[in-house]
């Protein structure tokens, strides 16, 4: 009887849309006590395992460190490898569009010892068919020549070392003369008389006089010309397009021969 | 057993030098390493091995570099030579023996670089050259003469544990 009665009020609780409004009032205490008991026993379980988790969690730590240091280890390589491989993407792409030269390319790998100079030296000798007086460029311009060579290894002097002169040809000016280097790594035109008509910016290139570099590479850029009082010259610094302080990778022009003009050079007269 | 470290430490020398002591100017001015080097081990050690140094190191640089070979055996036999007359006189203050040694020896070697240069029929700016290369070389080699001879003393003392100072 008691259960009838029970089971029709549920029925007529359900059928009236109360039923879910009174089931919720009477768990509410039920779940309010769940929820106490439940987050008590949470912080109960995380004091006693809290020191097991930092263990694991500075182990992981650690770990993940280690692979931090790893992956920037290799950013650092690919980033020197993708420097490398530009330097030698941008010398192949400068060797491609002069296809009327030959050209071996090498590593500069070390530089004079003494500070009055400036000479680098590179890894390809005599055995990669590099030979004395052979012209030195990058993707940029000229460089030097080539000093001396052994089987593996070759110095090179720079167009900025005091003992270089190149005999250039002023693009815009027309004009012959001489790109001088000096102790302090920079390049001065010379030779250049007062009659030429000279303007910043002009484009200095390689006249091939002297049958030492072949004609037209690009050299530097002419700024600031000037003459001074009673002098039979004009004077001006060039910009070299080579940045000589970083300079890591040449290619030597193999097919160069250079003219030893000495013996036309007339003796000194007494 | 010590020529083999030693001839290592050389050719490790060397290669510092000039891979990248070259390449660390001050102005245009670099320090040099292996007169450092031969300074001070000239200035540790009473043997001959001073002058084995300083004949590989003029053989090496007269070698590698353009200027006039000259100027590399000039410059480091008169380190050595600078050295063993300090060495007797001013024993008890090593330091001072090693500064005045690196700075002589590196001013014999920037004058004879500079006359080798001349002589050779290149024309250089005294003032320019003593401004941008002399003084800053002067600078760079007494700047690292002591970390050199630091160094030297611990490879002589690791190499020559017994020998005793008179």
């Amino acid at each position: 009887m008691t259960i009838g009665l029970i089971v029709v009020g549920v029925l007529v609780l359900s059928l009236s849309g109360f039923l879910g409004e009174v089931v919720g009032r009477a768990l509410d205490p039920v779940v309010g006590a769940q929820s106490w008991i439940a987050t008590r026993f949470q912080a109960v379980v995380d004091f006693f395992t809290a020191p097991r988790d930092v263990a694991s969690l500075t182990a992981k730590n650690t770990q993940l460190e280690n692979e931090v240091s790893q992956l920037q280890s290799q950013i650092i390589q690919l980033k020197q490898q993708l420097s490398e491989s530009e330097v030698l993407y941008s010398l192949l792409d400068f060797a491609r569009e002069r296809p009327e030269n030959k050209y071996v390319a090498a590593s500069v790998i070390g530089r004079d010892p003494s500070p009055f100079l400036h000479y680098v030296i590179i890894d390809h000798g005599s055995d990669d068919g590099i030979q004395y007086g052979m012209p030195v460029v990058t993707q940029q311009g000229l460089v030097g020549r080539v000093d001396a060579v052994t089987a593996g290894a070759a110095r090179v002097q720079l167009i900025t070392d005091p003992g270089s002169a190149v005999n250039i040809r002023l693009e815009k000016a027309g004009v012959e003369g001489q790109a001088v280097g000096s102790v302090t790594g920079d390049i001065s035109l010379a030779m250049v008389g007062l009659s030429a008509e000279l303007s910043a910016d002009d484009l200095v290139l390689t006249s091939g006089l002297g049958g030492d570099y072949p004609a037209d590479i690009l050299v530097g850029q002419l700024l600031t010309p000037s003459h001074e009082l009673n002098s039979l010259f004009q004077s001006a610094a060039i910009q070299p397009v080579v940045d000589f302080s970083k300079l890591r990778a040449v290619l030597i022009i193999t097919n160069f021969t250079p003219v030893d003009i000495a013996p036309l050079t007339p003796a000194t007269t007494q | 057993m010590y020529i083999l470290i030693q001839v290592v430490v050389f050719v490790v020398l060397v290669i510092l030098q000039l891979a990248v002591v070259t390449a660390i100017p001050l102005l245009h001015g670099t320090a040099d390493l292996l007169l450092l080097w031969v300074a001070g081990w000239a200035l540790l050690s009473r043997g001959r091995s001073a002058w084995v140094y300083a004949l590989a190191a003029s053989v090496s640089m007269a070698y590698v570099s353009a200027i006039n070979p000259i100027v590399p055996f000039a410059s480091y036999f008169s380190v050595v030579l600078m050295a063993r007359f300090f060495q007797n006189r001013i024993w008890q203050s090593p330091i001072m023996a090693l500064i005045i040694v690196s700075f002589a020896g590196s001013l014999i070697q920037s004058l004879l670089s500079f006359a080798a240069i001349t002589v050779s029929g290149v024309s250089i700016d005294l003032q320019v050259s003593l401004v941008q290369v002399i003084i800053p070389t002067l600078f760079l080699n007494l700047l690292l003469a002591l970390p050199v001879y630091a160094v030297g003393r611990d490879l002589h003392r690791l190499l020559y544990p017994f020998e005793v100072e008179i």
